[in-house]
């Protein structure tokens, strides 16, 4: 059940209908069977495994508590508790595994043994990826080590921990939430106060603005990065640093708009998600880049790898170490293939980059102006600039090709493509290519906003007029109805996060 | 509670507003097309009518939007007609803008063009992609597309059906000049260009079995005659078919005469009429403009035979008639100098 398609928002608002209908003590019950119908919705099969994944961190976060409790010995208590947090990490990235790196795991053991002469007959697996695994088990992984490090008690309550792991809005692609925030939610949505109306409203207001977001500008940018990447042997400089900006974009407003649109529908429900995008692209480096962008995932991989493994609390070689791991990790958790491992390499080494050239500058002792606008630009430019070419790796269907692409870029300069309409060549009539490039001067309005005023547009219309946010809600409407991506002749486009 | 209420009556104001402005570009955006064979030209024009000066409806298909002329046909005979026609309209269809053209007129006479009978038509979940479906709902009244959509569209989409801005708000890829307007239009008729030869079509006494979807709305187009006290003349424009679709023909002149309809199928006699399928055909189911001459001057002499129009009121109106024959003679001078 995708979220931009009439299904879904006649299942939501049957769900919202009852949601409010019903008493608070079993509301998370209704959520519940809700959050299992939409994940059933994709396939069935499925069930049975997120069903498993939330028993077994139920139970180990049960026994994990059991034995924190228990009388004993506290080195043999410490040696059992850590025990069933391995067999829950090992359970949760064993399924992780087995359900989407097998092939890609053999694949690559076929090819180095290959390389050193061992030939063996390859086998392929051909096993159906759930959808949002990767998100399922990090959610749940992490409420266990939760319980492991204290943080949180662990939920009795096995109904209100598998709404934790299946709660709908957030199941597929994230935000990746925390137990301390969303667990705490459920556990006392029976002490949940009457939502107020502007709560409420700006609920339907980020939702509006994630589905702008989506059908305007994403699956238009979808068209014509598809066409440029499907061929780039045949382009030039212009048309494909335009393919690489459009798969920015889209990928940007594809993920940031399912995420608003899931933020604002749990908090139509009156529960509060963690932000999930900041303003990605005024990011100006790669470090504060990753401060903003998927934002739930990165600070997991920081709370749950990096800092496991020490973090920035020892020398320099280990940081970089432990950063690359991360990275690369990160990279691997995209998806199985060698172009996210790259992507999230080319990541990591860049950090690594800065790090050493921040140190440069402060060894040679050179005075930069840092909180000027040109240097602040300049670094924006720069940061964008790094994180489309890595976008590059992550769009392509391999590395060569992610290569052959940049190379292509940046030596097949023809600009006479700028005047002879070719840019109306690449998927895109002229038509659409403007409502395409007004959509993109109204997202990096709302950007602005967001990165002076550190507001969410919803909140930012709150604090206006009324006329003027009905105005701004209105024109949304009608960009979304008039100029979206959808209808009887289009094939809606899945959320790109939802194949992770 | 104030609080509340008043909080009410901002969403409710809000809500109402939207859905005023979506009402209004549901109207806007209705499938329009700017060529001789638009739909949503005929029906605008058709409504633009004084009420109740319509004398003959004729119904159908591209077939009898370049078959029959009703200015030409007013000219010979001074009988009003309308070509009140959609492409590709089938049975189903037919019943529909019958049902929508009656709120407005009152014919004493509907000619039907049987051009559904050789159609193919799946009776559930007919393509939600299909061309013609979605130029033909869009022109037709709610309560005239309800069966239809309900009957035949896959229920995910009849909301787009219902509410066309959702099926057809990407018409701003293609936009040029939404205030240009089919001008080549003289009361449903267009005059089609071409020849194409053809032998004489392959007769057979054979009668096919009819299709279902086709049996059902024949029957229903003959009881709402029936029920409004109408004539029905069920026609067929001259095709070149073969013999097998020739069968599937006469499974509806067979419907028909049991039902006590007047059939009468244009190839059958042709050439005691002066039509020829060598020089009168378009394509093997449309005649040209030739074809369209003389099939008109057939058709006005049996309705003259069968009718006297003369001495009812709606002669009134014969200056509506008269203007549109004046349009269509400069344009068809206009074409000479061309």
């Amino acid at each position: 059940m995708l979220f931009n398609s009439l299904e879904f928002v006649v299942f939501y608002l049957g769900v919202l209908l009852l949601y409010y209908i019903l008493p608070k003590k079993i509301r998370f019950v209704w959520l519940l069977f809700a959050s299992y119908i939409f994940y059933g919705a994709w396939n069935v099969k499925y069930l049975a495994l997120l069903f498993g994944i939330t028993f077994a961190t139920y139970l180990c976060g049960c026994m994990i508590d059991k034995i924190t409790k228990s009388n004993g010995e506290a080195k043999k208590r410490e040696f059992a508790r850590k025990a069933v947090l391995t067999v829950g990490i090992v359970t949760n990235i064993g399924l992780l595994i087995y359900f989407k790196y097998m092939d890609f795991f053999a694949y690559n053991i076929y090819r180095v043994l290959g390389a050193i002469g061992i030939q063996i007959p390859e086998y392929h697996f051909d096993i159906l990826l759930p959808v949002g695994i990767s998100f399922i088990t990090f959610q749940a992984l992490g409420y266990a080590i939760d319980v492991y490090r204290g943080k949180i008690k662990a939920e009795k309550n096995f109904l209100k921990y598998a709404l934790f792991v299946s709660f709908f809005p957030q199941l597929v692609a994230g935000p990746i939430e925390r137990s301390s925030n969303l667990l705490r939610q459920i556990q006392n949505v029976h002490l949940q106060k009457k939502i107020s109306y502007e709560k409420f409203t700006n609920g339907f207001a980020l939702m509006l603005y994630g589905y702008f977001q989506k059908v305007f500008i994403a699956d238009k940018a979808a068209v014509l990065a598809n066409t440029v990447f499907a061929n780039p042997g045949q382009y030039s400089t212009v048309e494909l640093a335009l393919g690489a900006i459009a798969f920015s974009i889209q990928i940007y407003c594809d993920f940031g708009g399912y995420s608003n649109i899931a933020i604002g529908a749990a908090q139509v429900l009156g529960f509060e998600m963690m932000e999930n995008f900041n303003t990605p692209y005024f990011a100006t480096s790669i470090q504060d880049f990753w401060r903003r962008w998927h934002i739930s995932l990165s600070s997991w991989f920081k709370d749950y790898v990096y800092i496991p493994l020490g973090g920035n609390r020892c020398g320099k070689a280990r940081r970089y170490f432990n950063l690359m791991v991360t990275f690369l990790v990160s990279g691997l958790w995209h998806g199985a293939q060698m172009t996210y491992v790259v992507w999230g390499g080319i990541h990591g080494f860049i950090q690594i980059l800065e790090k050493e050239a921040a140190d440069l500058i402060k060894k040679l002792g050179i005075k930069v102006k840092t909180e000027v606008f040109s240097y602040k630009l300049l670094k924006m430019l720069f940061t964008y600039f790094v994180v489309t070419i890595a976008w590059i790796f992550f769009r392509a269907d391999n590395v060569s090709l992610a290569f052959a692409y940049i190379r292509q870029m940046f030596t097949n300069f023809n600009f006479a493509v700028l005047f002879n309409g070719s840019l109306y060549k690449l998927g895109l009539v002229k038509n659409d290519m403007t409502v395409l490039c007004i959509g993109v001067v109204i997202l990096f309005l709302t950007e602005l906003v967001r990165y002076k005023k550190n507001m969410r547009i919803e909140k930012y219309l709150c604090t206006q007029n009324l006329w003027f946010k009905w105005a701004v809600l209105i024109v949304m409407i009608l960009c979304v109805v008039l100029f979206g991506e959808y209808g009887i002749n289009y094939n809606a486009a899945e959320f790109i996060y939802f194949q992770f | 509670m104030k609080t509340g209420f008043k909080n009410f009556i901002k969403l409710a104001t809000f809500l109402l507003i939207v859905l005023g402005i979506l009402v209004y570009l549901n109207q806007v955006f209705l499938y329009r097309d700017k060529s001789i064979w638009s739909t949503d030209y005929r029906v605008k024009q058709y409504k633009e009518l004084p009420q109740n000066s319509v004398e003959v409806l004729f119904l159908g298909s591209s077939n009898l939007m370049s078959g029959i002329n009703p200015v030409q046909l007013w000219e010979e005979t001074g009988i009003q007609s309308y070509a009140y026609c959609s492409r590709a309209q089938t049975f189903p269809f037919t019943y529909a803008y019958l049902q929508d053209a009656l709120k407005t007129q009152n014919p004493e006479c509907v000619v039907i063009d049987a051009y559904s009978i050789f159609c193919d038509k799946i009776i559930n979940n007919l393509s939600n992609t299909d061309f013609h479906f979605g130029i033909n709902m869009d022109s037709l009244s709610v309560s005239a597309k309800s069966e239809l959509i309900t009957n035949y569209i896959y229920k995910k989409e009849w909301l787009s059906y219902y509410f066309p801005l959702f099926k057809n708000h990407n018409y701003y890829k293609s936009w040029e000049n939404p205030e240009d307007e089919a001008a080549e239009i003289f009361m449903g008729f267009c005059f089609a260009d071409g020849i194409e030869y053809y032998d004489t079509p392959q007769y057979s006494d054979n009668v096919a079995v009819m299709d279902e979807v086709d049996g059902i709305y024949l029957q229903k187009i003959i009881e709402l005659c029936q029920e409004r006290e109408i004539d029905l003349f069920v026609i067929k424009t001259p095709v070149a078919y073969t013999d097998e679709e020739h069968q599937k023909l006469n499974a509806a002149k067979q419907m028909c005469e049991a039902y006590g309809v007047e059939f009468y199928d244009m190839s059958l006699d042709a050439a005691d009429w002066g039509f020829d399928f060598n020089t009168d055909m378009r394509d093997s189911f449309h005649i040209n403009k030739n074809g369209a001459k003389k099939a008109t001057s057939r058709i006005g002499e049996m309705l003259s035979e069968m009718y006297n129009f003369a001495e009812n009121n709606t002669r009134q109106y014969a200056d509506v008639w008269a203007l549109e024959y004046e349009r269509m003679n400069a344009f068809l001078e206009l074409q000479t100098e061309q």
